[in-house]
Order: structure tokens, then sequence, then C-alpha cells
């Protein structure tokens, strides 16, 4: 277990929103939105990983986007704390220009390098875009820099004449991780970064992940939807559910006393190696909700095995069990079970 | 709690003691693919048999011949792929001996089929109502009426709430978990007795995945049809399959019965592969990955092709290649494709 990360937290989430407008042209009236976040908060402490865990479309792709205007945010604020400086800076409230240079400092890596890597550039021109752009080093310093920086994350040199294609799933997710490491980020939105890599793969780069973590101080929101991959690397945990946070706690709290019924769902369908294992309970019916007509209520009472009548009609608001724990549930924020 | 959903109701294994119910069997299986970079072989003989009621398991990693063994068995390789030695008998019958329009009305018929991207097999512009209904249509002489009142009778089977207005509705409006049902209703429409289904849960939640995963146990244990479940995840296998055949770099190393390949594996590939799943992490604890890469066709070894990653690789392993040989175990039907598996044991 790691200690408690000095306050104020690297990055602060508050009240993130991030509506889609559906166009409807001909119909005129009250346009309606697909609220994909809708009033999320979170912090995420130096040295400290944060996993953002739900079904597809329960908007955590779009919550890591929005954080970093890759995504314009329709409401809540993101303040980041550079280090060595003592007030952190709201994201939302800069212009562009000067959105631009805090853009080194936080970086982001897709599911599938594949698709975010130009296949026509080899894996020294991805890692070294960067470092010229920014002019962060000139001419054979970018080389070094280039080599040094696939050693760190487990390359040889050689592989910087390699384009895409020739690497395989790992190297080439390493490259991606090499390209945001060259910038010298201090946040890292981590979306999805091992799900398309082979099973005996993975583990070598979640072990990547937490050593440059351990060196390089980093802080990181891993979204990823495989429980296991989060229980290994996460120290705290956001479960998300149709646009919102349903349940936050500690890595250990989540996994030994998950208080939400949707928590708990998720943890029961979470596939589990050991032979004579029983899964404890029924999957979960039916599928997540519409987020552009969620139902009123606990959005999640229509799937929930202990919803009763006030579920269907009044939103719940969180409680707080722990100083970092939160439960978003009538029923399930006192007791340990439900 | 539903007493449908633990694992302890997986149905029992047939019994593999007599050949007469064999199903599927798969002998020395050798597809070969041909393209820009050359030739290779997706599979370097595959041997291997299904029972009725029975859940077999290709499990393997990225290129290690899974998929190439499953399409061989449809005879739906690609161009560029052929099968060049080995026997494909279904119920007895050589498939390789049949004419294309033999083998299409095998397929679907006896064998029904189950893909990872069911958006990428239905027809867009179609009702799933539709698409089930041309399956039954297939199937025989019925009325349109029928046909009608069968699929969706076969969507109500599948689990689909509110089959008639699903019946309606375009590929586009399901989510990924609803459409593979659909393809299921598809797969099962005539009353196939083998189903292969090639990691028919990888694109869905974990939570969607149990309850397809359970789909196919009451399916299976409803009609006795044989399953082969191509998948990479063993957590899948150790839910569902009676028995599994590891595959590596297109050969098979390993093959046990649930639950003794997770309890006592003896391949040192099988061995690795569990002990750098994320699940079996101590909280805290580091696992220790598997060293390399999964070798790519032109990458592969002489003598075994786990050596460079094995932990207990000797000069012999890069002489001889290790056959896949089967173990005395009492009550298990066991083999394995290593040298020193002894040694394995004791990793």
């Amino acid at each position: 277990m790691r200690e408690e990360p000095a306050r104020p937290a690297r990055i602060e989430v508050r009240d993130l929103k991030k509506h889609f407008p559906i166009q409807r042209p001909l119909q005129g009236g009250r346009g309606r939105a697909v609220k994909a976040v809708d009033g999320v908060s979170f912090e995420v402490g130096e040295r400290e990983t944060l996993a953002l865990v739900g079904e597809s479309g329960c908007g955590k792709t779009t919550t890591g986007r929005t954080i970093l205007r890759l995504s314009e945010p329709s409401g809540g604020s993101v303040r980041y704390l550079r280090p060595g400086e003592g007030e952190p800076i709201d994201l939302f409230a800069l212009p562009e220009r000067e959105m631009r240079p805090l853009r080194k400092e936080l970086q982001i890596v897709f599911q599938d390098p594949l698709a975010s890597l130009d296949p026509r550039a080899t894996a020294g021109d991805a890692i070294g875009e960067g470092i010229a752009i920014h002019r962060l080093a000139h001419g054979r310093g970018i080389e070094e820099r280039v080599v040094e920086l696939l050693g760190r994350v487990g390359l040889s040199p050689e592989k910087r004449e390699r384009f895409p294609h020739e690497l395989s799933g790992g190297e080439r997710q390493r490259v991606a991780i090499a390209r945001a490491l060259a910038l010298g980020p201090r946040f890292l939105v981590l979306d999805e970064p091992v799900s398309a890599l082979d099973v005996s793969v993975q583990v070598q780069v979640l072990n990547l992940l937490e050593d440059l973590q351990a060196e390089l101080g980093l802080s990181y929101l891993f979204i990823a939807h495989d429980l296991a991959v989060v229980r290994y690397l996460a120290d705290r945990v956001a479960v998300m559910y149709c646009g919102r946070i349903v349940e936050t706690g500690t890595a250990e709290e989540i996994f030994e006393d998950a208080r939400h019924p949707y928590t708990q769902a998720l943890l029961a369908a979470m596939p589990k190696l050991e032979p004579g294992s029983s899964r404890g309970s029924a999957p979960l019916p039916g599928e997540p909700p519409s987020p552009v007509d969620p139902p009123g209520g606990c959005p999640f009472h229509p799937r929930c095995p202990v919803a009763e009548a006030r579920c269907r009609e009044v939103v719940p608001s969180e409680a707080r069990p722990g100083p970092r724990r939160g439960v978003v549930c009538h029923l399930a924020a006192g007791s340990g079970t439900s | 709690m539903k007493a449908g959903s633990t694992l302890r109701d997986r149905a029992p294994s047939p019994d593999r003691g007599s050949r007469r119910s064999v199903l599927l069997e798969v002998a020395a299986l050798t597809t070969r693919f041909e393209g820009a970079g050359g030739a290779w072989a997706a599979v370097e003989d595959a041997s291997f048999r299904i029972l009725p009621g029975e859940t077999l398991a290709l499990l393997g990693e990225s290129g290690c011949g899974k998929t190439a063994t499953a399409l061989s068995i449809l005879d739906l390789l690609p161009r560029s792929g052929r099968i060049v030695a080995g026997e494909i008998r279904y119920r007895g019958e050589d498939l390789r001996k049949l004419s294309r329009a033999e083998m299409r009305a095998i397929r679907g018929a006896e064998i029904g089929m189950v893909f990872q991207d069911p958006l990428a097999a239905l027809d867009p512009v179609q009702s799933v109502g539709q698409q089930v209904a041309e399956a039954v249509r297939l199937s025989g002489n019925l009325s349109r009426r029928q046909v009608r009142e069968r699929a969706i009778e076969l969507l109500g089977k599948v689990e689909l709430p509110e089959p008639e207005r699903i019946a309606r509705e375009l590929p586009h409006r399901l989510s990924g978990g609803m459409l593979q049902r659909v393809m299921i209703a598809i797969a099962i429409a005539r009353g196939p007795s083998l189903l292969v289904a090639d990691e028919p849960t990888s694109a869905l939640d974990t939570t969607v995945q149990a309850g397809i995963l359970d789909l196919f146990r009451r399916l299976q244990a409803e009609s006795g049809m044989g399953i082969l479940l191509i998948t990479h995840d063993l957590a899948v296998v150790a839910q569902n399959a009676h028995r599994a055949e590891v595959m590596y770099a297109g050969r098979i190393v390993e093959s046990a019965p649930f639950p003794d390949l997770f309890l006592r594996p003896r391949h040192p590939y099988t061995i690795a592969l569990l002990r750098s799943h994320p699940s079996r992490a101590a909280r805290g604890r580091r696992l220790e990955p598997i060293p390399g890469r999964v070798p790519g066709p032109a990458e592969r070894l002489s003598g075994c092709r786990f050596r460079d990653r094995c932990p207990i690789a000797k000069a012999r392993c890069a002489e001889v290649e290790p056959a896949l040989i089967p173990l005395s175990v009492p009550g298990a039907e066991r083999a394995v494709a290593c040298h020193y598996d002894e040694e394995a044991i004791r990793l």
C-alpha cells in the first residue's frame, strides 16, 4: 500500500460534464443531448493510479479525453498542479495558446497503437517528433534521447528504424509509451493500454508502467474494463455507470468490500481461473441504459437486484463512508452487504 | 442466487473411452498459408476430437493457429490458405473428401458457426428477424408463418427480451451482446450437432460475456451439441470448457481436461501463462511475465518453438521438436509436447 498522496492532488476533476447534442434539424423544438459524462469528480495524486472502470458506453473514455481537452467539456473544472508550483491551474479556463505548453505534461496512451501511430513514421520518428516540436532537444540530441527512451521502455536501439507494422503489438505499445514519455509528462491517461495485447505480454507492459510511475513520479488515470488488470495496477478505483461515478475507494476497498450493487455485479462477472469457484451470483440482467434517455431515479435501478420504490424515483446522493470513499446508492451506503 | 450460473453446474464430461460416439475428429491436420512474405504452416500436425455434449477449447495467443484450425474444419480458409495434410472426420465421414456443395450443406445444418464480430456477419439493411428466418427456411418445408414463428421462438431461446420487437430491429439498433445472441440463434436454427465458436465473447463486456457463456451451457445441456470454443482467454476456458488444447506457434503443446489443466499444468508455456495471469496476482505482489513475445510465422525456432521463452530449456530443445506424447494419468486423457515436462511440474 502506498501512502496517501500529498494534497492538493496532481489532478482534481470537479463536476465534469460532456454532453453531445443530438441534431434534429427538421423537428426544431428543444434539442436533446447524450449526457456521456454527467457530473464526474475525482482526484489523482502524485505517483497514484486511479482506475476508471465500467461497461462499454459508460463514459470512461470520454472522461479521459475531456480532461485533456481533446474533446471540449460541457461543464466542470479540471485543476492541474504543475510540479514545483503551489497553486493548481484550471485547465478549462485557459486559452488554447496557454494550454499548449501544458500538453507536454498531460499525455494519453491509447488501446490500439496501430491506430494511434502514423503507419509511415518509424518508431524513432514517432518518439522524436514531439521532442522536435517542443524543442526539447536538437540535432543529434534528439537521436540520443530517442535511443534512451527506447531503452527505458525495454526496446533495443535498432527498433527506431522499424515501422509500426514491423513491430509486435507489445512493441508498438512500448513505442506509444516512449512517445508519451518523450515530453516529460506528469499525468497520463492510459486508455485500455493492454487490452489489445497477448496475455503473455500484458504483464510485461503493466510492470513497465508501474516502474515508470515509481521512477518518474507519474500519475495515471487508468481506463480499463478488465478488473483483473485493474486489481493488479490500481491504487484507487472509480466505478462509472451511465455517465456518473457510482463508487470510489482504494483498490482493496473496492475488491474486498464493494458497497454498490453495480460494483458487486461487475466483480461477480469477473472471470475467474480457480476451478470450482463459483461466480457467486447470476449475471447482471439486461444492458446498460442509453445515455440519451437514462432511467429516472437511480440509473442502475432497472438492472439492480435490490432496487426499491425510492430507487425508481429519487436520484441517490453520494454517501462518504470514509475519507476517500464514496457510494451513490440509497441502500448500500451504510452496510457492507446489500 | 441462480443455480444455473455456478461453475459446478458444468455438465459432466462425456465418457471419452468409446470411439463410437466421436462427433469430430481432427487427425494430423496441417494447414499452410502463402503470402507476400513467403509460405508458412499456420497449423501443424494438430489432432483432437470432440464428443457430443462436450466443449473443447482451442486456447492460444495471436498467431497460434487456433482460428486457422477452425476455418480448416469449416472449409472456409481464405484463398491464401490450404490444408496440406490430415483428416477432418465428422461422424466418421472425412469432410476433406466432400464437394463444395456437400460441404455447404453440412455447414449450418450440421455445424453451426459463431464469430467474434456479429456486426460484420449480419446484413445491415435486413431486420434480425428476417435473417434468423432465412436460416430457418433452409431447414426444410415450412410455411411462411411457421418460419416466422420459429424465428421468434429462436430469438426467445437465446434469451432476448421481447423477441417479437427485437425481430423487427436492424442490426445497428442492437448492442454487441444482443447481436451475438442473434448470431447464436442463426447458428442453432437448424439444430446443428457441432457449434464452432471463434472468440464469441472477446468483444463483449465481462458482464455480457457471463450471460453468453451461460447461454452456451444451457443450449448444450438441452441439445447435447458439441462445442469447439476458440479463445485466448484462460478464464473463458475455466468457466466453460470440458477440455482444452493449448496451442503455441501453430502446434498443440498440451491437451488436458478441466480442471487438470489449471491444477496440474505440464507444459512450461501453460504453466507460465497461468502464472502470469493478472487475476493470479496477490495484492501488491508483482507477477513474473513470460519474457519475449509470441513468434511470428517467420520467427519460429527449430526444435521446440517455446524454448527462447522457457525457463528450463536445454540443448536438446533446440535440436529435437518435442512430439505431443500421451501421459499416463489415471482417469484423464492428457498429452504434452515437452522433453522436460517432469521437470516443468516442479517450476
